[in-house]
């Protein structure tokens, strides 16, 4: 630049000179321009929109894990408990990091877990995803022996999550009462679906940082909003009663060849149910084990023709309204007719003479027709409903019936006729041991409960409200009522196999023509049952047992009665119930 | 008089030095230095930062990287020093040596047993324990291959500058490892090249046509091979993943909104070395070769990535005056294209953090961890300080004197 140019050449080479430099010089320009774009994009990012790209950050790093609030127990009336949550835990994987180690951590979790060997391997194989479960509802025992077995040989990527389950100790125990849980810890029968709400509390949760990876970041900050613990339950069911019920139920069940069974007993003046047992029944530890319609509780759900049973509310009417004493005095005939329909009793005979006391003892309906001649089925309607028929129990199970009872304005003279012995209206069991418990409890029907109060999470218990109840029919009709009944578990009685030694014993057979699905009776199908309650004199405990269709011929007194007789027993003994010492009293049965 | 006695004899000893070493000392390029000794120490806090808790790379010892990472950079200066120091003659006689030396590396990577596949690209090569990248090499050899040829043939024909006829040898020579990186395939490492070769043709003092020429090819090989459907779609996808993340949203896209999360998350200041969230939970993949810069965003902030951007703005504009001032066709050309090299990449690499270049895996030059690269840059760096050195301190330097020129021939 200095020198001189002197030649032709010169002004050639200059003229290059000059343009590479120009061109470096363009270069510059270009740098300078690309750096203020960097200067101004970081400014932009870093600058202006740092709050938003903060807050995703912060999203991204925090993780919110839900905490399952525990669900709340159930216990029996002693505190035993029939549903309990256990501690578990959830296993999951991390199949990035699992991948390469499947067959060994597969072997490990088969080996401790007893998961399935190749479908864990091909879980831990999962493309495409960092997060697959392996495992809900694992003991905690089991899974941290898994996970300490896996850190010491340095596998990483199995990860424990909190995942509480619900176990039923006493298996099938009252399963028909409890309920269960679907896989997502919602109660889908039972108690468990009615309370589910309370029983499982509100969830928490607790936010934490995690890495890409998704694992936690010790000692980083993390903040916990404390679940709410479910309330518990506690039943008036004794666990033990209602144990052996139900294996004494299964028993008669098999026996008699019945397609199912119920047995209710009743604390009589509380209304407190303490053995709600049925056969079949659920094991709410694996319900899908049973076929569907043994999961409910058919003591609810199921409604049929009550038949004899029902005579004792019949005669508790006419007792009450003084339209007939012990010792009535009634000529029956052989049989009677009705619009046309012939009725008839169990046994042929020709126009015999029975007391009141006679027809309840041997259970015959012209004699029960003929007793409540005087009274419209107006008259009789309220007293139905008053026992309970008609109406749900509000015992607090899911699907309960109120069961069939017309208004008495529509019932024909067959129709009220039918009625008086228990057919041509239908109950659900518990309707029916409710009412036979009012007759125990001197009239007074108290709704029966199932719930005696709600269990926090520290243990306490708050009392259930008063179950409702009101008088049906007076005292003195109640008792002159539980004194006729004593004679059906007499020697000559319908049900003398219910009759428990040492204890005066009040009861009422009943076999019923089942309704069949065409419509009409079915001739060969019946309901045979037992209501009973003991000591006669000052009954402690009402019961009720429904066998259904059962195959062996059996009637209320045979297929029913021995199930009473033990079970009262048992109940009897339990609860120290001394025996009165006092003589049933022999009323005549025939004039 | 006793006083005078030391002064003079120190001013002599100053005199004296001055005198014997205006030599090297006086003409090392200080501040270029300086920007690529600051670029090293950030470059091996940050790798430092990034794999302090990512067990699954370090194995549990926090200081693996960092050790690896100081380790390449001083290998790298031992390099780079060696290049400075040598006579540029020798550096000359070599040029076509290593040029032949990178291209037979880059076809070693598809022979089987030597070359491994990583992420399904033939990038690598496994020799006695170490893995190499020739690619990066490559880098480096394509600019001294052709420097080497440019200066052949303009002063054979003892004229300054380049003639039309003398591009096409060197685009030849920079077209053999160009076709095999595209094998591999590495487009990111591709279009690095290309860019190099542009600026090393057009800052060489080729006609404005030849330039022209050029980047009309390059358009119409670019639309051919998005029209012919050369290109999947996925790759288009990944492409232009930059501008909209879910085109491809578990791939590109998700780095890219990663790092940009990572970017904003660390506001003017940032949150401090070792202290980023984002990057000590390890969100941005590949964070401590191509997404490096993100944890500077993240842990020093805007202060810290613009210190960044502006050491490297230090670094070009020290290379680009160094090219400037180069008085030989040789040391020109190697200069430019070093800095189209260095600038370039860091331009792609930063642009593909900052989300407004496509992802393509190129590493920051002296701050991304990877050995070759680090070797590649510091070697680089060696060069320039050689052509600065052999241009310092002449008189009129800077000055195109044509009987030089023909002297350095040999």
């Amino acid at each position: 630049m200095t020198q001189a140019p002197s030649a032709r050449g010169t002004t050639a080479t200059d003229r290059r000179t000059r343009r590479m430099q120009v061109r470096i010089r363009v270069v510059f320009v270009l740098t300078t321009f690309v750096l203020s774009l960097f200067a101004a994009r970081l400014v932009q990012l870093q600058g202006v929109d740092a709050s938003a790209y903060a807050s995703m950050a912060t999203q991204e790093g925090t993780r919110v894990v839900e905490l399952h609030a525990e669900r709340g127990v159930i216990r029996d009336r002693d505190g035993e408990e029939l549903a309990s949550s256990v501690d578990g835990v959830a296993l999951t994987a991390d199949p990035s990091m699992t991948e390469k180690n499947a067959p060994q951590i597969a072997a490990v979790l088969s080996r401790v877990v007893g998961m399935d060997y190749f479908r864990t391997v091909e879980q831990l194989r999962t493309p495409n995803t960092r997060f697959v479960w392996l495992q809900r509802q694992v003991p905690t025992w089991q899974s941290e022996r898994a996970l300490k077995l896996l850190a010491s040989e340095g596998i990483t990527g199995v990860f424990a999550q909190r995942d509480p389950f619900r176990t039923y100790p006493a298996g099938n125990v009252a399963g028909n009462v409890l309920g269960f849980l679907n896989i997502d810890g919602t109660g889908i029968a039972g108690l468990e679906a009615v309370a589910d709400e309370r029983l499982s509390g509100t969830d928490g949760s607790e936010t934490y940082m995690v890495a890409g990876s998704g694992a936690q970041i010790p000692l980083a900050p993390n903040s916990v909003d404390d679940p709410e613990q479910g309330t518990g339950l506690q039943l008036t069911l004794d666990r033990d009663l209602q144990w052996y019920a139900q294996r004494r139920l299964q028993q008669a069940v098999r026996e008699t060849k019945a397609s199912t069974g119920t047995a209710i007993i009743t604390h009589v003046r509380t209304g407190e149910v303490l053995s709600l047992a049925e056969w079949p029944t659920v094991d709410p530890n694996k319900p899908q084990t049973v076929a569907e319609a043994d999961r409910g509780s058919r003591a609810v759900q199921n409604v049929y023709e009550p038949g004899s049973v029902q005579k004792l509310m019949t005669f508790a009417a006419l007792l009450d309204r003084e339209q007939v004493t012990a010792r009535t005095r009634l000529r029956v005939p052989g049989e009677m007719t009705f619009d046309g329909a012939t009725v008839g009793d169990w046994w042929d005979h020709g126009p015999i003479r029975l007391t009141a006391t006679g027809v309840i003892s041997q259970s015959s309906n012209l004699g029960t027709i003929r007793a409540a001649s005087g009274l419209r089925g107006s008259d009789l309607e309220p007293y139905l409903r008053s026992f309970g028929l008609g109406e749900p129990t509000g015992i607090g199970l899911p699907g309960e019936s109120g069961g069939i009872l017309a208004p008495a304005d529509t019932w024909s003279d067959i129709t009220r006729a039918n009625i008086l012995f228990g057919q041509g209206l239908s109950v659900t069991a518990v309707q029916m041991a409710a009412a036979v418990n009012t007759v125990a409890n001197d009239g007074v029907y108290v709704a029966p409960t199932l719930v005696s109060g709600r269990v926090a999470p520290d243990g306490s218990l708050t009392p259930a409200a008063e179950p409702e109840s009101h008088r049906v029919v007076s005292r003195r009709a109640a008792k002159t009522l539980q004194q006729m009944t004593e004679a059906v578990t007499a020697e000559d009685g319908t049900a003398p196999a219910a009759a428990i030694p040492g204890y005066r014993v009040s009861g009422k057979t009943g076999t019923a023509q089942r309704v069949s699905k065409a419509g009409g009776y079915d001739a060969t199908a019946t309901v045979v049952s037992f209501a009973g309650f003991a000591p006669a004199d000052d009954p402690r405990f009402s019961m009720y047992i429904v066998l259904d269709d059962p195959k062996s011929g059996a009637g209320g007194g045979s297929g029913a009665g021995p199930v009473f007789r033990d079970v009262m027993g048992f109940a009897l003994q339990r609860y120290a119930v001394a025996p009165s010492g006092t003589r049933a009293p022999r009323q005549p049965t025939e004039w | 008089m006793t006083v005078s006695m030391p002064v003079r004899r120190g001013g002599s000893t100053l005199a004296g030095a001055s005198r014997t070493s205006p030599g090297w000392l006086r003409r090392v390029d200080w501040l270029l230095l300086a920007a690529v000794a600051g670029l090293l120490v950030i470059g091996a806090l940050l790798v430092w930062s990034a794999t302090l808790h990512r067990e699954d790379l370090t194995g549990g010892n926090e200081d693996a990287y960092l050790r690896k990472q100081v380790i390449n950079a001083a290998i790298g200066l031992v390099l780079g020093g060696v290049v400075a120091a040598t006579d540029h003659r020798w550096l000359r006689l070599w040029a076509p040596v290593l040029y032949a030396a990178s291209a037979v590396g880059l076809a070693l990577v598809f022979v089987p047993g030597v070359g491994a596949t990583i992420n399904g690209s033939h990038s690598w090569l496994l020799v006695g324990g170490l893995s190499l990248q020739p690619a990066e090499m490559a880098k480096f050899g394509v600019v001294l291959g052709m420097a080497f040829v440019l200066a052949e043939r303009s002063e054979a024909h003892l004229r300054h500058g380049v003639n039309a006829v003398d591009v096409v040898p060197a685009l030849a020579i920079a077209a053999v490892p160009a076709l095999l990186i595209l094998a591999q395939p590495d487009l990111g490492t591709l279009m690095v090249l290309t860019v190099t070769v542009f600026g090393v043709v057009g800052l060489s003092g080729a006609p404005k046509r030849w330039l022209f020429l050029l980047a009309g090819g390059g358009a119409a090989v670019v639309v051919f091979a998005v029209q012919s459907g050369l290109l999947a779609g996925y790759q288009l996808d990944r492409f232009g993943a930059f501008t909209d993340p879910s085109l491809d949203p578990q791939g590109a896209g998700y780095n890219t909104q990663q790092a940009r999360i990572a970017i904003g998350n660390g506001g003017i200041t940032g949150q401090g070395l070792f202290n980023g969230t984002q990057t000590q939970a390890g969100f941005v993949p590949e964070q401590h070769t191509d997404f490096v810069f993100t944890v500077a965003g993240e842990e020093l902030g805007l202060v810290g990535a613009a210190a960044i951007v502006a050491l490297f703005a230090l670094l070009l504009w020290r290379a680009l005056r160094i090219a400037r001032q180069a008085d030989d066709l040789f040391g020109r050309v190697t200069a430019v294209g070093i800095a189209c090299w260095f600038g370039f990449q860091a331009f792609q690499n930063i642009g593909m953090c900052l989300g407004i270049m496509p992802v393509t895996g190129v590493p920051l030059p002296l701050v991304s961890y990877g050995g070759t690269s680090m070797f590649a840059s510091l070697t680089a760096v060696g060069l320039l300080l050689n052509v600065h050195l052999r241009t310092a301190g002449r008189p009129g330097h800077g000055v195109v004197v044509q009987e030089r020129m023909a002297r350095s021939r040999f």
